[in-house]
């Protein structure tokens, strides 16, 4: 089948603002977007630029707006978007060149989470691991599925409004860390939680959630660290 | 396994995070005095025979002479209820105010300056509000 690809270039060297290329290329309805994109590059125009990876879905490097919606290209099938396709990068982060952002910002919000297990405390008698039931593991185990794709943050309508917000995606590092019954830095992340740009940036617009291409209920997890912030409860 | 919970100090509870749970809690507030209105609306028109126009009409203008409720008044506890309500709102609405205005600015100095402005208006407003009210 014929699609037509409609894709944002910008090249910073050339270009002073951005514009839309169209391509025809030949492709299966069970092609993936991001094949297409490496028709487009391989057959019509080798400067086109995008982050790919494993392209599986699990390294979160192909996170592009798709028709309007983010998502991963190596896990967007032609037939669900149509033969017209419009690519574009990530809102909210300065675009680099074509279909590449910045990714800095997004990285130094996560890093402002303590993303790490914190635990001073002398390993057990045995010294080797620190148990958990599989109770205490399931209560982050949502939180564990993210590949930091920037799809949840660059949906945000706070994060497009300032990039000082840490964002969906920072926020659910730390859910994944404050719930786990090992951690203890629980009250370090809650502080940094409760800065203006924390928590309370959020306004429940659920566009993270539907924007992640893991599934995750990002929206409720950023719930729940609010509510462990007002009681206090971290099971 | 024992549940853990944080004591208060080390939960992170800031001015922000009080804020956010203060204006969940003035919605519900807000729900629970519009109903205790409307349920409160409902048996006094029972008992006077009013009908809805009347009730709307002693709503908003409960002392004037021509009001067909005017024997009824306005009450202390529908003074309270009013006061109440406008409080809330007054809260939610300011800090609302307060919310779109850090959503966008981020210099630190200018979200001070909102807030103390934002924080005089709501009190100015209330003591204004219920002053109005009990010389109704």
């Amino acid at each position: 089948m014929e699609v037509t690809v409609r894709i944002f270039r910008y090249d910073p060297e050339k270009d002073q603002r951005g514009h839309y290329e169209n391509y025809t290329v030949e492709a299966h309805e069970t092609d993936r977007v991001l094949d297409v994109l490496e028709l487009v590059k391989g057959h019509k125009d080798g400067s086109l630029a995008f982050r790919r990876s494993c392209a599986h879905g699990v390294c979160g490097s192909d996170a592009m707006r798709i028709n309007g919606r983010n998502a991963l290209a190596c896990k967007t099938l032609v037939r669900d978007v149509g033969t017209e396709i419009k690519i574009e990068p990530l809102l909210g982060l300065k675009v680099t060149k074509d279909l590449i952002v910045d990714m800095e910002p997004f990285f130094d919000n996560y890093k402002k989470m303590l993303p790490y297990l914190i635990n001073e405390s002398p390993l057990p008698v045995d010294g080797r691991e620190r148990l958990q039931s599989p109770e205490q593991r399931a209560r982050f185990d949502e939180t564990t599925k993210c590949i930091l794709c920037a799809a949840c943050t660059t949906a945000c309508p706070s994060f497009w409004a300032s990039e000082e917000y840490y964002g969906p995606a920072a926020l659910m590092a730390a859910h994944r860390f404050v719930f786990d019954s090992r951690d203890e830095g629980t009250t370090q992340r809650l502080e940094i939680l409760s800065e203006t740009n924390g928590t309370v940036r959020c306004h429940t617009a659920y566009n993270c959630t539907t924007a992640c291409p893991r599934g995750i209920h990002i929206t409720e997890a950023i719930g729940e660290l609010k509510m462990a912030m007002v009681t206090g409860k971290l099971d | 396994m024992t549940p853990r919970t944080l004591p208060i100090k080390k939960r992170g509870f800031s001015f922000e995070v009080f804020m956010w749970a203060f204006t969940r809690f003035t919605v519900f507030a807000m729900y629970g005095l519009i109903l205790a209105g409307i349920f409160g609306a409902l048996i006094v028109s029972s008992k006077t025979g009013a009908g809805f126009g009347d009730i709307l009409y002693w709503a908003f203008f409960p002392t004037l002479a021509e009001n067909p409720l005017g024997q009824i008044g306005m009450t202390v506890l529908a003074k309270l209820m009013v006061i109440s309500l406008t409080l809330v709102a007054c809260g939610h609405g300011v800090h609302g105010v307060l919310e779109i205005w850090d959503d966008y600015v981020t210099n630190e100095g200018a979200r001070r300056w909102a807030r103390n402005i934002v924080i005089t208006y709501a009190v100015a407003a209330s003591i204004i509000a219920v002053y109005v009210i009990l010389s109704a």
